[in-house]
């Protein structure tokens, strides 16, 4: 009896979440229809979602799967380059281009997570910073490895100008939304199904997940590429709405700092632990960059934050929720089991 | 009870680490809803030869077979797929998942194939075969270790196997929770699962076997049943000398 109602209780669990998900998406599809002019407000929306995604997708590998990822710029970068040459080359649609830009990331994912995701303990983590690395200077050094020019190394690419197709910066809100939409379902099922279970089990203990059936290397494997598909298309999407793209800011160590502090501050492992870390990070991040001249000040500021929380409570904003109220903690749910 | 085919097959079976030999020419072949006692002094190789079964260390000479299949030099969860599950020594569960999901994960990723309401009818059968299921919503952290045991009996019988490898899983009850594993361990062979036990606990395994066989120094020196191992005098030589022997 007891397992039919938490059976029945699970499902509109699911429901209320895929509706939260709907109402956020339909509230910010509706900014540019009562203000086209509201600029400054969609750009604001377009940070918040962008930051969402990406904090979302390395929750997947990071956060589920329990492999911390130092390098994951190199897949928003990968994907945001992926964009800029075929746009600026090959003169594509940029919208066209994005699923292009999520499998290639998705691809770099599979290359780097057989050998990698080997690895134990800490040794995943210090490989990613090597990836991560390792895959800026070779877009930095792109031109003059291939003789070509396609990313004009440090100086970086300017989109949309001159033979270009344009896009027109409404689609890519409304593009960016329904990329929103897709992580938060995708991740929300991942959570909830086999796949998430298994994903669970590694990150508990990869060697009694082994035993018990799951063929642990071919989990993380797809955790990792699914976690940079999502990466790799939120790129595509910075390509479009910024019109221009560099190693430093696109595959900087700050970025694959960020992704790790988003969901850790909003609670790792959990659905919506990624997106309050983005709705803080975002704005914290903006105000701090203008108020501050100092451009280490920040990275200080969030180091300490990271350590504040490891110590006191290790699930971030959604472990605080977890503890208010009922409600709040059967939709956070920090951990399994916790009814 | 003994009468099914032979399933599990060692022939000449061989283990070196370097210039040990931790497990010898052994032959023995495991039957369909068989209860297989391992035992034998510290050192004798069952650990070793219990880790050849169940995938851990590849042979360094010698075949086993599954139902006629090697299972040598293949991974965790190949063997686990092939039919052959199983349990820690220290137990390990997975410690923030409840006892239902612990078991689920081994329903889902195990040989049943079931998916959806079909595995979750399937964990709570379980559940109830291994008196888990008043704890089925407590965190596996939470457990005591008579419970975690019986866990790890279930998360392995959740994948569906021919045959479950059980190691010292009496080891640290109390004769209470011992006796009730036994009774657990009984159950799971009727269900039709063939057992390999490795036990230090005598009374388990004396009263639960149908065959036992004995190992000392790498090499396997008796198998019978429970009264003719008990009666064997190299086992009684093996685990307390000579002169016991000759009195």
């Amino acid at each position: 009896m007891t397992a039919l109602w938490s059976r029945f209780s699970k499902r509109w669990l699911i429901i209320a979440q895929v509706l939260i998900i709907l109402v956020a998406a339909t509230a910010t599809a509706l900014i540019p229809i009562f203000d086209e002019r509201s600029f400054n407000l969609q750009r604001i929306t377009f940070f918040l979602l962008w930051y969402a995604i990406l904090a979302s997708s390395w929750n997947i590998i990071g956060g589920y799967a329990g492999q911390i990822s130092f390098g994951h710029a190199a897949f928003l970068g990968m994907g945001a380059y992926v964009t800029g040459i075929l746009w600026s080359q090959a003169k594509w649609s940029p919208l066209l281009t994005l699923p292009i830009a999520g499998l290639v990331a998705a691809a770099y994912g599979v290359i780097v997570g057989v050998p990698t995701l080997r690895l134990r303990g800490p040794y995943f983590a210090i490989a990613t910073i090597g990836v991560g690395e390792a895959t800026r200077l070779f877009f930095t050094n792109f031109d003059d490895i291939f003789g070509v020019t396609l990313t004009k190394g440090v100086t970086g690419i300017s989109l949309g100008g001159g033979s270009m197709p344009t896009i027109d910066p409404v689609t890519v809100h409304y593009a960016t939304i329904a990329l929103f939409v897709v992580t938060m379902l995708t991740t929300l099922w991942i959570r909830g199904g086999r796949f998430g279970l298994g994903l669970f089990a590694i990150n508990m203990d990869r060697d009694a997940a082994e035993t018990a059936g799951v063929p642990t290397a071919r989990l993380q494997v797809l955790a990792l590429a699914v976690s940079a598909f999502f990466a790799g298309s939120a790129g595509a999407l910075y390509a479009m709405r910024q019109q221009f793209l560099d190693p430093a800011s696109m595959f900087g160590f700050d970025k694959s700092i960020a992704l790790v502090l988003m969901p850790v501050v909003g609670g790792l492992g959990t659905v919506w632990g990624p997106v309050f870390g983005a709705l803080l990070y975002f704005p914290v991040q903006d105000q701090l960059t203008r108020v501050v001249s100092d451009p280490y000040l920040p990275s200080l500021l969030y180091g300490v934050l990271l350590i504040v929380i490891v110590m006191f409570e290790p699930l971030g904003i959604a472990g605080l929720l977890g503890r208010s109220t009922k409600y709040a903690r059967a939709l956070v749910r920090p951990k399994d089991g916790e009814a | 009870m003994t009468g099914g085919e032979p399933i599990l097959i060692g022939r000449g079976v061989t283990k070196r680490f370097g210039g040990l030999v931790a497990v010898n020419g052994v032959d023995l072949e495991v039957n369909e809803r068989e209860i297989f006692g391992l035992i034998g002094p510290n050192g004798a190789g069952k650990t070793t030869l219990f880790r050849l079964l169940s995938g851990v260390y590849a042979p360094s000479g010698g075949t086993i077979t599954l139902r006629g299949r090697p299972i040598g030099g293949r991974s965790a969860h190949a063997i686990n797929a092939m039919g052959i599950a199983t349990t820690h020594q220290i137990v390990r569960p997975f410690v923030d998942m409840t006892v239902e999901k612990n078991v689920l994960v081994g329903v889902l990723y195990g040989r049943s194939g079931l998916r959806g309401s079909a595995a979750d009818a399937e964990v709570d059968r379980i559940l109830e075969l291994t008196e888990l299921a008043p704890h089925r919503n407590t965190l596996g952290r939470s457990l005591t270790l008579a419970r975690r045991k019986r866990l790890e009996v279930a998360r392995g019988l959740g994948t569906k196997p021919e045959v479950l490898l059980l190691d010292e899983v009496a080891a640290g009850l109390n004769p209470t929770e011992s006796a009730r594993i036994v009774e657990l361990i009984r159950r799971i062979r009727d269900s039709g699962v063939s057992i390999v036990m490795v036990e230090h606990v005598m009374k388990a395994i004396m009263s639960l076997s149908d065959r036992i066989m004995v190992m000392d120094l790498g090499r396997k020196i008796a198998l019978g049943t429970p009264s003719e191992i008990a009666n064997d005098p190299a086992v009684i030589k093996a685990y307390l000398g000579e002169r016991a022997v000759a009195s």
